[in-house]
């Protein structure tokens, strides 16, 4: 190839007049190989950014999802010591003043 | 051809621009060679050393829910801090507030970092908030770092202590259930290869070398709304009776699953530092005591099942105590001539002697094998005893009647349950399970569907009029049990002053859901008989899960 662009070059050159580019097939084939390539590198520069940016976006999402993971257990977790069994005991007695039925107090229907 | 001619003529220009060019490609070419064969390894290490990085992700620990699902222990994501002394600045103005968000005096922290600084890693505080560990962030000091960790909670606390156990500090599992489902909970951390960039960001994941797999939940067969009666209800009265320990364990029946399982003392897993060792123990599996009048019922389903005796055969138990290869068993009182009913009802050792001593020596041996003594259960739960039933090759008389009222066997309390759920279910043994079941377990008929029968309707008489178990009656529900009283063994022998209270049953006698057994360890204020300390904690414990699980009344019995 070096050869033949030589070629051409010296000719412009040394002739003093631009001479016009044959379209030989040989040339449309080393285009379309140029082209290709250099769509090719381009494509590849554009992919890399959009991983890029696509895994710093997951990278949110996953800190995201385990903040939220954190806060659901805590919640959880409050929960579940607002709802224990012996705070519902000392709820009722103490602050609701419940008491159980004697056995006296209940009556049974039967169906 | 001019043009040949003049290229003729300017050659040397065109070797001298050539040569000039080809130089710089060797020399570029030599660099190229310089850097990517012999320099390779050491610039791809320092390159990946300053961009690859492995980072660990974190897996987190099942949850343990009840029955219902409801969380009994939970991971919940901490922050532990981290030093590397080496990068620490003494110097730094902000070590202040550092040591007081960590709540700890600055000299100390200082000299805890200055005692360790040939180290790289030393744990500054683990497991702390959250909400601080943001603020350990925001100071940003050299060498001070955060590590995601997890810590487990216990909502319920020392009701379900004894059943869950518990894990160390970095999570692995210790004791009770947490131990025995150790790897079924835990969950396997990643490891993923990634790029960073300069600020920490990762910018390109490399590859996943493992990934996270979380723990699965490990669903129990316990309902902890009845857990809590049975807790409750049994700590009052250890505590009023001042009994040294107790225990409580309620099987379903129908399944084979435990539905609750307490012992006293518990302890607080959630904070264990203060907690004597000696409490941990879920005595309900890991203590031994001889079941005393309570194997009567076995016993006497035995001599249904081994000969054609029935509930009505009569012997005579006059005049209140028989003698036997030198050894005396009586009862408190003569009783005269008993039907096997009144034997069961009012614990003759007597007539439960001269009843078993008519049937094949090894008959009870096999029955009482036949319904789990001396095996371990299906539980399999960590320090879980197998109790003792010793096989005789020749049955001594004697032997063989203390068998017959529970001494010279050993089993835990939910052995005893175990076994009286076989009576319950019909002479059907099924495995017990902690955890729930998806499908229900057909179970192995180990003693004839009418001997269960009919040995049920003989411990219903034991809770009715004239009964050692009248205290275990629950209005609108038919009761079956049976009391014992245990002299406890010392090292002199069995002990007249310590004694274990008992109680196993079954409600409702017309259908049996549910087998509950009470073990009060040496009650020294009040009376330590079993059918008045143990027996009313199983009628207010039974009454309560009766109402709770919604079983219809079954009406009492005239």
């Amino acid at each position: 190839m070096n050869a033949a662009a030589r070629h051409l070059a010296q000719q412009q050159l040394w002739e003093g007049k631009l001479t016009v580019f044959v379209i030989s097939p040989r040339m449309v084939g080393l285009l379309a190989l140029v082209t290709l390539v250099l769509a090719s590198a381009f494509g590849i520069i554009y992919e890399r950014n959009q991983y890029r940016s696509l895994v710093s976006n997951l990278q949110g999402y996953q800190s995201q999802h385990y903040n939220l993971h954190v806060e659901a257990q805590q919640l959880l977790l409050e929960q579940t010591t607002w709802a224990s069994q012996a705070r519902i005991q000392h709820v009722a007695q103490h602050a609701l003043h419940m008491v159980p039925p004697k056995s006296e107090q209940i009556v049974l229907v039967s169906e | 051809m001019r043009l040949r001619t003049v290229v003729y003529q300017e050659r040397w220009r065109y070797y001298a621009i050539f040569f000039f060019l080809l130089t710089i490609f060797i020399v570029l070419g030599m660099r190229v060679v310089q850097l990517m064969v012999v320099d390779k390894q050491f610039l791809q290490k320092q390159g990946n050393a300053r961009s690859l990085r492995v980072l660990t992700l974190p897996a987190s620990r099942g949850m343990i829910t009840d029955r219902n699902g409801y969380p009994l222990a939970i991971s919940s994501p901490v922050d532990s801090v981290w030093v590397n002394p080496k990068e620490f600045d003494f110097q730094n103005p902000h070590i202040f507030s550092l040591a007081a968000v960590l709540g700890e005096s600055q000299d100390h922290l200082l000299q805890h970092i200055r005692e360790n600084s040939h180290r790289e890693f030393i744990y500054l505080k683990r497991h702390i908030n959250p909400k601080f560990a943001e603020q350990v962030k925001t100071l940003n000091l050299p060498g001070v770092n955060l590590q995601k960790e997890y810590r487990r909670y216990y909502p319920e606390s020392e009701v379900m202590a004894h059943v869950i156990g518990f894990t160390d500090i970095d999570e692995h599992g210790q004791e009770g259930m947490e131990l025995r489902y150790d790897d079924f909970l835990k969950g396997q951390s990643g490891k993923q290869k990634v790029i960073k960039d300069r600020m920490g960001h990762t910018i390109e994941v490399i590859d996943t070398i493992q990934p996270a797999i979380a723990g699965q939940d490990l669903v129990l067969s316990i309902d902890r709304r009845v857990q809590y009666l049975a807790y409750r209800t049994l700590k009052n009265t250890v505590t009023k009776s001042h009994a040294a320990s107790g225990s409580m364990v309620i099987l379903d029946v129908k399944t084979g699953e435990i539905i609750a399982m307490v012992n006293q003392p518990s302890y607080n897993p959630n904070s264990r530092s203060k907690n004597q060792v000696d409490h941990y123990r879920n005595r309900a599996v890991t203590d031994l005591f001889e079941p005393g009048s309570t194997i009567k019922g076995l016993s006497v389903a035995n001599v249904l099942e081994n000969s054609d005796l029935n509930a009505d055969s009569t012997i005579d138990t006059s005049p209140g105590w028989i003698a036997l290869n030198g050894h005396v068993v009586d009862d408190h009182k003569n009783n005269g001539v008993m039907t096997l009913t009144r034997v069961l009802q009012r614990s003759s050792n007597v007539g439960m002697t001269k009843f078993t001593l008519l049937l094949p020596p090894e008959s009870l041996w096999q029955t009482l094998h036949k319904l789990g003594f001396g095996e371990k259960t299906t539980v399999n739960f960590p320090g879980e005893v197998a109790g003792h039933l010793a096989a005789q090759r020749i049955w001594s008389p004697f032997t063989l009647a203390t068998l017959s009222f529970g001494y010279g066997v050993s089993a835990s309390t939910l052995q005893l349950a175990q076994a009286y759920g076989v009576i319950a279910a019909g002479g059907i043994k099924r495995d017990v399970s902690l955890t729930k079941l998806d499908k229900i377990n057909a179970g192995t008929r180990v003693i004839k569907a009418s001997t269960a029968q009919q040995a049920l309707a003989m411990l219903e008489t034991v809770v009715g009029k004239g009964g050692t178990g009248t205290r275990a009656q629950i209005k609108g529900y038919r009761v079956a049990g049976k009391t014992g009283t245990v002299r406890k063994i010392t090292e002199k022998g069995y002990d007249n002053h310590h004694h274990l209270g008992i109680f196993v049953g079954a409600v409702p006698a017309n259908d049996p859901r549910f087998v509950a057994a009470v073990v009060i360890d040496d009650p020294t204020v009040g009376s330590y008989y079993g059918g008045i300390v143990a027996a009313p904690v199983f009628a207010k414990v039974m009454a309560g899960t009766l109402r709770l699980l919604s079983i219809p009344s079954s009406g009492e019995r005239s």
